[in-house]
Parts: C-alpha cells; structure tokens; sequence
C-alpha cells in the first residue's frame, strides 16, 4: 500500500512539473501546424489555445510522467510487477471519472473544444520593416491611426505595390483583415477603378521556433500525423456514444504496454539507460499503434464475440500484448531467482 | 593535478576532439554532395568554400556534442576501469570536467560572436568569385559558339584573374587567339599576360615627357611637361625642355589648321580646359578637352588630359558603358530599401565587382501618404558612400539643389544591401560589433532584425543552455551511472544512439525556453522594473537556472545509491 501511495505522488508530482513545459510544446507545436506565428500571438491567446488542448496535454504529460516514474523506479522495491500497475490506472480511472463528471454536468461532448483566439494583422508582421512573405517583402507604414500604407514589393518580378489608406481596424473598403474560415490574410483596395482582393494564406509568413520548425520533428510528425490519420478514419466510423469509450480504452491500453515496456528496459545497473527506454518507448509507440489499426483495418476478423464492442479490438490487442510483456519479465525474474 | 583528473580531462577533450573532426567530415561530406552547380567551378574555391560551411555548421552543433560528451562521460566513461581507484572521489571527475565546462563556454562565446560570423563573411567573396567563374566558363564558350572573341577573350581574362590552371579555359583562350590571327600564348607567358597588367610603371612626368620628347612624340611630351611644371615650376631644365616642346608643337599645329582663327581658338579652350583642372572643374575640363580631343585626335596630349580629367570624374561620377560593360556579370537580383532620404528603392540587379558595387534599374518611391509617383533610373554605381543614379547621359554636374535626386544616401554600406533578401544569411555575416553598430541602421533600412539586446539575450540561451544542460544531465546520468563493469553492448548502443538526438532536443528546447523568457519580459516589465533590459532580464532567469543546475552537479557524491 506504501508503495502504491508513494507511486501515485510521485507520478503526480512529475505530471505537475511537466504540464507546463508539454502544454507549450503542444500549443506552440499546434499553432505552428496552422501557420500562425507563435512569438506575435500574445499571452493570453496562448492560455486560451492551450486551455482549447488541455486534454491532449494532460494525457500526454500524464503518461511521460508515468513512464518516467517507472523507468527510474527501483526495481528491489516493486515486490509485484502487476502492482505497477495500479498506481497509474488508479489516477488513470479517477481523472476519466472526473472528467467525464466534468462533462456532463457541463452538457458538452468530450472533444475539444476550438474556442476563438484573436488573430490580426500584428499577429503576422511587423510595421515599418519588410516583412518575408514569401516570394513578396510586405512593408506597413502607419499613415493615421488605423490607416496604413501598405507596400507589397513582389521579389521575383522586381514590381513594388502601393496601397495607399488600407484601414486594420474595419472590413470592407481599402482594408485589410484576417480570414479565419479559409486560414488568410485579405487586402481588399481599390485598382483601376475595379475592387481587388489579394490574399495570402496563413502558410505564406514566416515561421517562427527552433524546435517546432526542426526538420527531424516535422519529419517525425509527418509520419505521426499519417498514424493519427489512419486512427481518425477508424475512430470516425464509431457511433458518437462509443468514440468516448473508445479514447478512454486506447489510453488505458496505451499504458497497459508501455509500463512493461518502460518496466523491463529500467535497468538497475545502469538507471540513465531506463530514461533513454522511455523516450525510445514513447517514440515508437504511435507507430506501434498504427501498425496494429492498419492491420485491423486491412483483415477481416470474426469479432463476434466481442458483441457491439467489436471496435475495442485494437486496444485490446495493445492490451494483451503489455500482459504477455507482463508475464515474460515475472517468468524471466523467477527463472533467475528474483 | 592527480592521475584520475588527468584521465578526466583528457578523455574530455578527445572525446570532444573526435566529436568534432566526425561533426566536421560529415558536414563536409554532406554540403559537398549538395552544393550547386555554379559553386563547383574551381576545385581549390570550392574546398575553401565546403570547409568553411562545414566548419560554421559544426561549430553551431558543438553547443550539443558538449553535452552529448558530459552525459556520456558521467554515465559510463567515468565509471570505466581507469577510475576504479581507492581514492576515486566525485570531486576528481567533477571539478575538472566544471573547469573544461567554463572554459569551453568561452570557446563558444567568441565562436558566436566572432568566429561563425568571420568564417560566413570570409564565405561570401569565395562564393561570388565562384559564381563569377561559373558565369565567365559558360559566357565565354556562348561568345566564342557566337564568334564574338573579343569580347570572349576579355571574359577569360576575367576568368583567369580567378582561376589560372583550368586547361579548358587556357585551350579556349588559344584557340580564340589562333582565331584572331595572333600568336597563341603559351600557358606560362597567358599567365604572365594576366600578371602583368597589374604592374604599374611609375615613373615622373618629367622623364616621360623627355622620353616622348626623344620620340618625337611632341603632343604627349608637351602633356608630361606641362603636367611636370605644374608640380615643379622653378626648374631651369624643366623648362628649357618645355620651351623646344612647346616650339615642335607650334610648328606641328601649323600643319594640322592653317588657319589663324582657328589655331587661336584652339589654344584659348586648351588654357581654359587647363584652367578647369587647375581648379578641380573636372565636369566642365572633360567637356571642353573631349570636344577638342574629337576634332584634334592627333594631338596626344588633348587625350591625355583628357584621360586625367576622366580619372577624377570616376571618382565622383561614371559611364553607363562601365554598367552595360559588367551586365553579364553574376548578380544579386531583386533588391528593396529605404534610403536616408526617406525613399523606398527597389532595385533589379546589384553586381559586386572589383570593390564596386553596380546597380541596375533602380526605382524609388518616396515615402509619403499618397504618393504614387516613381522615379526610375537605369544605372546606379556606389561612390563615395552614396549611389550615383542615372539614365544614359555622361558626365553631368549635378546642381547642388538636385543633388537628393541622383544620389541615393543608403544607411548601410552596399555589401549588406545586397542581403537584403536573404536574412538568414546577413544575420550569420554579422560580429557582434556590427549587431550592435549597425542593427539600427538596418532597422531604418527596412530589414526585420531584432533589437540589439533582444540578440545578445538569445546568444545568453545558447550559453545557458550549454552550462544547464550540461551539469544538469551531467548529475542525473552520474546518479543513474553504470554500475557495471563495462555496461551491456546493446543497451550502450541505443544509448549511443539516443542521447545526441536527446541532446539536440534538450539543446533546442532551451533556446526556445529562452525565446519565452525573452517574449515574457514585456508582460514582466509591465507589473515590475518598467525599465529593465531584455538582456539583463534573460540573464537573471537563467542564472536562476544555473543555481539549480550547479547546485544539483555539486550534490552529487561517489556514493553508490
């Protein structure tokens, strides 16, 4: 019971501490994917993307603070590897709990929710400079309170562009304003007499952030992306009541095989190497998962036996493999005496 | 200095050694399998050019091998058989590696600072003269398949002035000149050819015009003369030879207009032509010497001054033929600025050449609510810290009123002009010196640069983020250290594998914490100190940082847990 308690604080502790720093990952890494430049966004839009993924974020830096608990735990005072277990599925079922109590009492679904950031022009230049849009340098010089000269110089025709009285503040007219729907910057003016609009899409900015941006990353998430594309396709062939009991199972199936996992790479000779198994673990997991989705996807199976839950096959396959790892590592440890 | 912090150090810094020259091969590896076409002409340039950039880049991973390095050490190497001594404490691995920590974060210091932006400035001449050339080969050959060998012929003296021993370029030379009925040279003396342009025979106007005078050549005597006794007018002999050659020119002249009239006319602009460039009215001593070097071209010495008067013109003024001259030359292409005169120019071409800096259509648009006018000019050279605009007139004296037309007054020296559109590169090309002279010159300029303190605190992330990283992870990995006597293959082997990559991570995740605390100073600013530097601010949260981190390394013992 010790051992469970003293478990559980200390995987708090670690989700705790590491909120914060996977909360900015999450939300800077998001609106990097939307090409919105993050360093112009301000604080408060921040809070409020992030509050938009608190979900992702404490299922995430729940389980990295799991698997880090475990992959430093001291394997002479685990007296059962199946009590491991205990301690994160017990915080696991009682933050479902909470927050599907949460949720109903609130009456709205358990997906996120995409609440409004503030988005303008501030957002994605700068005044007075040349600001890089792609193949143009774009240059606001403030003419009066709320109106601008823009100036659109195109780089690769050497043309310079002059929009005199482009108002920020009011659509319509010489303006210019963010289109949300269709991820754009729109300059509506006035040219030989005929209204024109030029719109530059969001991806056009400049990118801001050194890790966000790194090729190895978005290398990386280009390939995590295509997973979560696969589980998308699977999960939204669910009925609405079933995709909540759905996420709840590949999470709890998630830790089912990355605490044997993490368990049995947690060396007490060498404690660093157990650190170097979590982050090796949680690298391959999502590919691990998709392999099993797509293998789903592509062969049939009679499920009949797992009635109207025959969806929760993949997770239960996730499962059952981290309960083979669970016995391999006690058949191990009672070969070699332990 | 004991035995086991002598093996300390020294498995440090050939750890770090090694790291290195690996870092080094492979980026010279990878930018040699990827560099453009136009920068392989030369083989020597090219080296010179694949070694620098391969250099920059390790120099900007080696922030991350040293802690790659520290992690790897306190985690296995320190707990190898050399260290497995009785009066093995954690002091004797620790106090030398915090010492090489110190010290290489000053090697990364003046690396930022100084040597990365030295090395990228060193890189831009080698790669222009590499584009340059690529562009005079393949001019070359396309003026020579077109049958214009002259001009091919002044294009491989380009070339040559460059690279000397390309065997294709010295065969096409020879061939072109068998072409145009000349001996062809031999490789030795082409070489000499080229060399011996820039030889400069000084010798004084009085012995040249005695020289030209022995050779009759009266005209160009009288020039050298008349140029000697400006300098020297007391003497005798000087001007005993002035008076015989100004005689033969007499006589001469007699015979080149009979008329009276117009031999006084002559010699009336020639003094006034002379009066001009006594006082240094060069634009007007141009005009009247180029007139009468038209219509007298026998007369030598009216070309000769006329060359004087054209040698002080180019120093506040040019030709547009030097411009259409250096057309085919490589180019920056498609240039925006603002000038001190609050215009914004746009400017098709900019050619760097000779220590020139030569501009090609340049439009400028002034800066004022409403305007749409432009005004376009076809030619522009860099002179005396301004470019003189024009179209295709010569020489002409600027009224001084109309000065702000025809010169553009830049805040910044062409060479950083022509990055204008390339940030990423000017950024690398500055030293610190210059982030902080010029930033705000090009600020004014329109380019998107960060404020001086705002850089000097992302440079402080990157040497926190060495000192955190590398005593935090230093204390976990001893903490978690191998207790076996040499840890299992496969398990070192992925953790040879994944630490770098963690490393470089943890390294970038620092940096971009940094970016945080940098973005959090105004939001702090606003509620405390309104005043407080960016850069003073930075440095304070991550010597918060710091404390921890050594605080942590320092706890550590050689107590096995």
């Amino acid at each position: 019971m010790k051992f469970i308690l003293k478990t559980i604080i200390k995987i708090l502790i670690f989700s705790l501490l590491l909120i914060i720093p996977t909360g900015l990952f999450i939300t800077f890494f998001t609106l990097n994917q939307r090409d919105i430049p993050v360093w112009n966004i301000g604080i408060r839009n921040i809070i409020l993307f992030a509050k938009n993924l608190s979900l992702p974020i404490i299922a995430i830096s729940y389980l990295v603070a799991t698997l880090f608990t475990i992959s430093l735990i001291d394997k002479m005072k685990v007296r059962s590897l199946f009590l491991l277990h205990i301690p994160p599925l017990f915080i696991c079922v009682a933050l479902i709990i909470g927050v599907s109590f949460i949720q109903q009492s609130k009456k709205y679904p358990l997906s996120i929710i995409e609440k409004k950031i503030q988005l303008g022009y501030r957002t994605f230049l700068r005044e007075d400079v040349f600001n890089d849009v792609k193949d143009n340098a774009l240059m606001l010089k403030r003419s009066d309170q709320n109106l601008f000269t823009v100036y659109i110089y195109d780089k690769t025709k050497n043309n310079l562009m002059v929009l005199n009285n482009m108002n920020m503040e009011k659509k319509g007219g010489n303006s210019v304003f963010i289109d949300r729907n269709k991820k754009q910057m729109v300059l509506t003016f006035r040219q030989k007499k005929k209204d024109t609009s030029l719109k530059i899409p969001y991806s056009d900015f400049n990118k801001q952030g050194g890790i966000i941006n790194n090729k190895i990353i978005l290398f990386y998430v280009e390939h995590l992306r295509r997973t979560l594309l696969s589980f998308k396709v699977y999960f939204e062939t669910l009925a609405e009541d079933d995709k909540s009991i759905f996420l709840v199972t590949v999470f709890l199936s998630i830790l089912m095989i990355s605490i044997p996992f993490t368990y049995a790479l947690n060396d007490g000779g060498w404690g660093f190497s157990g650190i170097i198994g979590e982050i090796f673990v949680l690298a391959l997991l999502p590919f691990l998962y998709g392999a099993v989705l797509k293998i789903v996807q592509n062969i049939s199976l009679n499920l009949s036996f797992l009635g109207r839950y025959s969806y929760l096959f993949p997770p239960i396959i996730f499962c059952s493999i981290g309960i083979l790892i669970d016995i391999a590592i006690k058949v191990r440890g009672i070969k070699k005496g332990i | 200095m004991n035995k086991i912090t002598k093996t300390t150090l020294l498995s440090l810094i050939i750890s770090l050694f090694i790291a290195f020259i690996l870092l080094l091969i492979f980026f010279y590896l990878y930018h040699g399998k990827n560099l453009g076409d136009e920068y392989r002409q030369v083989q020597s340039l090219k080296n010179a050019l694949l070694l620098r950039e391969a250099t920059i880049h390790s120099l900007q991973f080696l922030p991350f091998v040293y802690i790659f390095i520290n992690v790897l050490s306190f985690s296995v190497l320190f707990t190898l058989r050399p260290f497995h001594t009785d009066s093995f404490a954690y002091n004797n691995v620790a106090q030398p590696s915090y010492v090489l920590l110190i010290i290489f974060i000053m090697f990364i210091v003046s690396s930022e600072f100084v040597i990365i932006p030295k090395l990228a400035k060193e890189n831009a001449p080698i790669k222009y003269r590499l584009r340059l050339a690529h562009r005079s080969a393949s001019y070359a050959k396309e003026l020579n398949t077109v049958r214009e060998y002259e001009k091919a012929i002044s294009v491989l003296n380009t070339y040559f002035e460059i690279d000397d021993n390309n065997q294709d370029m010295l065969d096409l030379y020879n061939n072109i000149m068998k072409i145009l009925s000349k001996e062809p040279l031999p490789i030795d003396s082409t070489k000499k050819e080229i060399s011996g342009v820039k030889e400069k025979v000084t010798v004084s106007y009085y012995e040249k015009g005695r020289t030209e005078y022995e050779k009759e050549n009266y005209y160009s005597a009288l020039y050298y003369l008349e140029r000697a006794l400006y300098l020297h007018k007391d003497n005798e002999e000087l001007k005993e030879l002035y008076k015989r050659c100004k005689g033969q020119v007499e006589d001469s002249l007699g015979k080149i207009t009979k008329k009276e009239r117009e031999k006084k006319r002559l010699i009336e602009h020639k003094e006034r032509a002379l009066d001009h460039l006594k006082n240094e009215e060069y634009y007007e001593a141009y005009n009247i010497f180029s007139d009468l070097n038209k219509m007298y071209p026998e007369m030598k010495d009216l070309s000769l001054y006329l060359e004087t008067a054209l040698r002080e013109l180019e120093k506040k003024d040019f030709l547009p033929e030097e411009l259409k001259n250096a057309e085919w030359l490589p180019s920056m292409n498609n240039i925006i600025f603002i000038d001190k005169q609050g215009y914004i120019n746009t400017v098709e071409r900019i050619i760097p050449y000779m220590d020139n800096f030569y501009f090609y259509n340049i439009r400028r648009h002034e800066l004022v609510k409403g305007n749409m006018k432009t005004t376009h000019w076809k030619y522009g050279k860099w002179i005396k810290n301004k470019i003189r605009v024009k179209n295709d007139e010569g020489f002409k004296k600027i009224p001084e009123k109309d000065e702000g037309l025809h010169y553009i007054q830049t805040y910044i020296d062409p060479g950083y002009i022509l990055y204008m559109n390339n940030s990423k590169e000017l950024l690398t090309l500055l030293n610190i010196y210059e982030r902080f002279s010029i930033s705000e010159n090009l600020h004014n300029s329109g380019f998107d640069i960060d404020n001086k303190y705002v850089y000097l605190s992302k440079k402080l992330g990157i040497l926190f983020s060495v000192y955190v990283l590398s005593l935090f992870l230093s204390a976990l990995a001893w903490a978690r250290r191998s207790i076996y006597e040499f840890p299992p293959l496969l398990k070192l082997l992925l953790f040879i594998l994944i630490v770098p990559v963690i490393a470089y991570f943890l390294h970038l995740l620092y940096i971009d914490m940094n970016n945080l605390i940098i973005y959090s100073h105004g939001y702090f600013t606003r509620v405390l100190f309104k005043n407080m530097n960016v850069a003073l601010y930075t440095a304070i949260v991550n010597l918060v940082f710091s404390l921890i981190a050594t605080l942590y390394f320092l706890s550590q013992s050689s107590r096995v847990e």
